[in-house]
């Protein structure tokens, strides 16, 4: 092991690098850094005065101008000049980085700070961007550009792709109401909503397949031909089913069989067989009210 | 050679003699036996105090060894590192350990030190806003990791918030918003190769969705101890936003279920100590503050851009977003890891 015996070069080397260092860096002004030089030259050499005096009148150094600095940031505090008092405790700090009220008083600003954007910011949202219903009619003025109208869609495009279908869709309108004129925007969000009814279509969730057909059609503002014609099939189909279910129940629970046909008829307007049981199934049903009101259907 | 020095060459002279002569004792009573290579890595303290250790380094010592043998922790390396501004120890070169952690906020003449979280949503081929490809987001880790970057936990965030923990100067805190099923399939594995902790924010009622996590790909991920699962509401709602007609009472009361629930969730499903709370939509207002507050959450996260330094509001972080869209340069903006000032 190579050791630094005695009077090797190499230490006296080191403290002289050391002592530059601290001059150097007292010249500029950074006397936190100078302090420690002083000091570890200090450590290095303890039997010389010289290095001691530099290190005490660093200190001294560092204690006034503290002093000096967290007078003008709480004159700049008492003025409302929150910058200015920014500025004079980080200075403080700068110099004396375990002061303690330099650091209080940059978390009281900076607590203001970040309450006062986050209200601003939560001013500017308007409640129906985010699904929340609303009676006011005129749009609020766009957001900040600070990217969070994007954040909002592109969220809402992940979403509603990831299966959450309500925050998706709350997103989607926020962004068609807002964007009215964006047809390929637009359109790219009714064609993922479409796409996503075709998937549940697929996986023989035909109701909630329908809605999503409609929201589509909706966001986007018209009817491709393609759509319309998976629609009507699709609204076939329901009608269909609720009208053979219809079927199964009439005899035992006419009420349930009237809901089905109801909702057939509601799906498919053209299935008169449906509307015809419908008819039927209600005059029946209100023969059976008049002959006993209080029967239990 | 003044005096002065010349006795400090004696000093450590005398300290070598003393060790020298300790060791041929020991030499002596122990049996005959093969001579030892000469031993590396033993730097020779040349002084020290309460604040400093001044060592000479010899070949074999690292930054880590040296954090080790006189911090008690090698992964207090960067401490070295830092306060001697150098990535790597050179033998021969005197290096300055501080015993104690200097400058615990980071506060400089030129500026300070600032914390970027940065926010990812999710991951896959298709690229899209939210959406970061597989390759971009292994080239933005190899980057932090080629770049001296420390990617650390939000857990050391809040300790250095507190001022209770100095940071290294390039801390960077990684955070996951939701719980899409990508982080385990991809980003898991490109953090697990970096060693990268990351922050999930969950929020609990996607779990069971067709693309969210599952509760046991989240065990499985903070297993391996670079994951920390932290809450990110119930239902994702905008926790800012009253419901027509809903009373003060009520709009609390139904924050405190989009509060209460995950962290509940959490607990219970993964045993997770939850410290922490992302906003949907990065939005809060004061009720929401209020009730993280009494749920014991000391960090909320927004998603106002920039870094953190030390005297941040803890419950309004700011949080910046990475999208798919972001190339090399841009994601190297937003490494915000230095706030310059006018401080000299």
């Amino acid at each position: 092991m190579a050791t630094p015996g005695r009077g090797d070069p190499r230490v006296a080397g080191i403290i002289e690098r050391r002592r530059e260092l601290a001059l150097r860096y007292q010249q500029s002004g950074d006397l936190a850094a100078a302090a420690n030089e002083w000091h570890i030259v200090t450590l290095l050499d303890p039997g010389d005065a010289a290095y001691r005096q530099q290190l005490a009148s660093v200190q001294a150094a560092i204690s006034r101008r503290t002093t000096e600095l967290l007078e003008s940031g709480q004159a700049a505090l008492k003025r409302g000049d929150n910058d200015a008092a920014t500025e004079a405790m980080l200075k403080a700090l700068a110099v004396s980085p375990d002061n303690v009220e330099a650091a209080r008083v940059l978390r009281e600003i900076e607590k203001r700070r970040a309450t006062r954007l986050q209200t601003d910011r939560v001013a500017r949202l308007r409640p129906e961007d985010y699904g929340v219903p609303t009676a006011r009619a005129v749009p609020s003025a766009p957001r900040a550009p600070d990217g969070s109208r994007a954040y909002d869609f592109d969220q809402s495009m992940e979403l509603f792709r990831a299966g959450d279908t309500a925050n998706g869709l709350a997103g989607f309108r926020r962004y068609v109401e807002t964007n009215p004129s964006d047809k390929a925007g637009r359109q790219q969000i009714a064609n993922a909503v479409f796409e996503r009814g075709r998937e549940l279509e697929a996986q023989g969730q035909g109701a909630q397949a329908l809605r999503l057909y409609e929201q589509a059609i909706a966001l986007n503002g018209a009817t491709p031909a393609p759509w319309d014609t998976q629609m009507r099939a699709l609204r076939k189909t329901l009608g269909t089913d609720a009208y053979d279910k219809g079927l199964k129940v009439y005899r035992t629970d006419l009420p349930a069989a009237i809901k089905y046909w109801e909702a057939a008829v509601d799906y498919d307007p053209a299935n008169t067989a449906a509307a015809l049981k419908l008819r039927e199934a209600k005059m029946i049903d209100e023969r059976l009210r008049r002959l006993d009101p209080n029967a239990k259907r | 050679m003044s005096p002065s020095v010349r006795r400090l060459a004696e000093r450590v002279a005398l300290g070598f003699a003393v060790a020298a002569a300790f060791f041929l004792q020991a030499c002596s009573l122990a049996p005959p036996r093969e001579a030892a290579p000469a031993r590396e890595g033993a730097a020779a303290v040349l002084a020290r105090d309460r604040d400093f250790v001044v060592v000479l380094a010899e070949k074999g010592d690292t930054l880590g060894t040296l954090a080790e043998r006189y911090l008690g922790d090698a992964a207090k390396a960067w401490w070295i590192g830092d306060y001697n501004g150098i990535d790597e120890v050179k033998p021969g070169r005197d290096i300055v350990v501080p015993l104690q952690p200097r400058n615990i906020g980071g506060v400089y003449p030129g500026g300070v030190q600032t914390v970027p979280i940065l926010c990812y949503h999710r991951f896959g081929s298709n690229r899209s806003k939210l959406s970061v490809t597989p390759a971009a987001f292994e080239q933005q880790m190899e980057y932090l990791a080629k770049n001296g970057y420390r990617v650390i936990t939000l857990s050391q965030l809040a300790a250095f918030l507190s001022g209770r923990e100095p940071l290294p100067k390039k801390s960077v805190v990684v955070t996951i918003d939701d719980g899409y099923r990508s982080i385990y399939e991809i980003a898991f594995p490109i953090l697990r190769k970096h060693q990268f902790p990351a922050t999930i924010f969950l929020y609990s009622d996607f779990v069971g969705l067709p693309d969210a996590l599952t509760w046991t790909q989240m065990q499985e991920m903070m297993r391996s101890g670079l994951v920390e699962i932290q809450p990110h509401s119930k239902s994702h709602a905008n926790l800012t936003l009253k419901l027509p007609k809903e009373s003060e009472a009520q709009y609390r009361e139904r924050v405190r279920n989009e509060i209460e629930g995950p962290v509940a969730a959490l607990k219970s499903r993964l045993g997770a100590t939850p410290f922490s709370f992302a906003f949907p939509y990065g939005d809060v207002n004061e009720p929401v503050a209020e009730i993280l507050t009494r749920n014991g959450l000391r960090l909320g996260l927004t998603v106002t851009p920039g870094g953190n330094p030390f005297y941040a509001y803890p419950l309004m972080l700011r949080r910046t977003m990475i999208f798919g869209e972001d190339d090399a340069a841009s994601f190297r903006a937003k490494l915000a890891v230095f706030a310059r000032t006018g401080a000299r």
